[in-house]
């Protein structure tokens, strides 16, 4: 169970996260919804640190954070329970597919070689890339990246695996491979967030959907109740709009 | 000036020269080596914006980038000796070769601070980011993720201020230094026959940066790898101008 409670984050005198309280229970898949600048993408960058907020705590299971006083130990294990997807893939230029979802299972778990290699060529796999394991990501489509991302989180087998976009800068083709391919690891039961603005993604695969607007939670609940009979006006109003801009299916 | 031009002088001063080649390529190699450090050492300041540090890294840079070598040498040579006097330290034992050395390494400190800063900058936020968040420490983002990246986009402007370097040891000579240039100033005092003697001279400059040259081609292509544009263009006939005529360009303008 991962655990955010009151989580506050400025930046400079704007308050972009007013306390956060989220609970994301085991296999859960959590869709994160909201207008551009709601503090989504920050909201992800201070579970794993990324973004020191400047209170609250973050807890995963037993393991708990107090942000105020956390030490360079507490935010190195809250790395590693986690795994992150971003949209820009960010992927090690100069290694291969392989050695992207290598690195972490070597050089940060410690795991020989050969180890290392059988459990990334296993990830790559799964995300259907088991005959690009040598190509470097200059030679990959932007689906194929993401794919790699999603595969290096994957290995490390975290307690969560947090997803911010990670279709928002591909081309509409090649969002499809990638969406299946998230739906397929959330069927095997890994807990994840998703910032995502697919909301029909959202609705099919998200067992339970956040709306956040302006650094605050303002509505959540199972899809069908939010996307169905949602209760706040902002949230209707914002579903209103996303679904005319956003009308894509799969 | 001189006595009539006479081929066979140019075949007969080659070997003469080379034997001081490796006074100059060790001239090269030692201030290369120690303006990496410098230059390592003077980027740090302003990659992580160190407040004073920042302004006296970037005084440096541009008084070594936008003086000539030569005054630098006449600086340092004639200068330091006067400076450290000052302070009661005797330099007069130290030998020419060691103030050319520390002229050249902070020549090429400069040049090589301003590509690691590019190059550093060079690598995304994104990556380090990423090796952050799967539980990298800072060190290892750094020796991991960036510096390889970055050692491998520095290569050309590192090629360039080491071709460079070699053919500014010529003006080592003017403070009697014996690497090449000197030598065959000897030479042609000597024999009278200058202008073969500056034919040999320039034929081997030209040949070793040449080889440098294409040294570093090969590393370079071997350690980019992993860009697009090197690895779907492996023709040699693109590479083959370049080759012939090297450029002798220095410093970060094509970082
Ligand atoms: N490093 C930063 N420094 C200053 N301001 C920032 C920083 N990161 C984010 N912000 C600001 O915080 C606010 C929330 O940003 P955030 O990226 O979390 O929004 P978001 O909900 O992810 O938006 P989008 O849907 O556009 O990705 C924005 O106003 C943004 O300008
Ligand atoms: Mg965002």
């Amino acid at each position: 169970m991962i655990k955010l409670t009151g989580i506050k984050k400025s930046f400079g005198k704007q308050e972009v996260l007013k306390g956060i309280d989220l609970t994301v229970e085991q296999g859960d898949v959590v869709a994160i919804l909201g207008p551009s600048g709601s503090g989504k993408t920050t909201l992800l960058r201070c579970i794993n640190y990324l973004e020191r907020p400047n209170d609250g705590e973050v807890a995963i299971h037993q393991f708990k954070v107090d942000c105020k006083r956390a030490s360079k130990q507490d935010i190195h294990t809250l790395r590693q329970k986690t795994a992150m997807v971003f949209q820009n893939y960010n992927l090690f230029k100069h290694k291969t597919a392989l050695e992207n979802v290598m690195e972490g299972l070597v050089i940060v778990q410690k795991l020989p070689k050969q180890k290392a290699r059988e459990l990334a060529v296993q990830a790559l796999e799964k995300v259907g890339l088991g005959n690009k394991l040598n190509e470097y990501p200059s030679r990959l489509s932007g689906g194929q990246q993401q794919r790699v991302g999603i595969a290096r989180a994957l290995a490390l087998n975290p307690e969560i695996i947090l997803f911010d976009e990670p279709t928002s800068a591909l081309d509409p083709e090649l969002v499809g491979e990638v969406l299946a391919v998230i739906r397929k690891i959330a069927g095997e039961g890994i807990t994840m967030i998703i910032v995502t603005h697919e909301m029909a993604f959202a609705r099919d695969v998200a067992s339970h959907v956040v709306f956040m607007d302006d650094g605050v939670v303002v509505e959540e609940g199972p899809p069908h109740q939010l996307f169905g009979t949602p209760k706040e006006e902002r949230t209707r109003q914002f579903l209103k709009r996303s679904i005319q801009e956003w009308s894509y299916s799969i | 000036m001189g006595r009539r031009f006479e081929f066979v002088y140019i075949l007969d001063f080659i070997p003469k020269l080379l034997g001081y080649l490796q006074i100059t390529l060790f001239i090269v190699a030692a201030s290369v080596v120690l303006g990496l450090v410098v230059g390592l050492i003077v980027a740090l300041p302003r990659m992580y914006n160190i407040p004073v540090l920042k302004r006296l890294s970037v005084i440096y840079v541009s008084f070594f980038r936008g003086t000539p070598i030569l005054i630098q040498l006449f600086l340092i040579y004639y200068g330091l000796p006067e400076l450290l006097k000052g302070i009661s330290i005797d330099v007069s034992k130290v030998p020419v070769l060691a103030f050319v050395i520390f002229t050249y390494a902070l020549h090429s400190g400069a040049f090589i601070s301003e590509a690691i800063r590019a190059a550093v900058g060079a690598v995304d936020r994104g990556q380090v980011e990423a090796a952050y968040a799967i539980g990298m420490s800072g060190f290892e983002a750094f020796t991991r993720i960036v510096l390889p990246q970055a050692v491998a986009i520095s290569l050309p402007v590192f090629a360039n201020v080491v071709i460079a370097n070699l053919k500014d040891t010529s003006l080592a000579f003017t403070l009697g230094a014996m690497e090449m240039t000197g030598k065959s100033q000897t030479l042609g005092l000597t024999t009278q026959h200058f202008i073969e003697v500056y034919i040999s001279l320039s034929l081997i400059y030209f040949v070793v940066s040449v080889i440098l040259e294409r040294l570093f081609q090969l590393a370079e292509r071997r350690m980019l790898r992993y860009q697009p544009e090197l690895a779907s263009t492996p023709s040699r006939k693109r590479q083959l101008p370049r080759l012939l005529l090297p450029q002798f360009k220095k410093g970060g303008e094509q970082a």
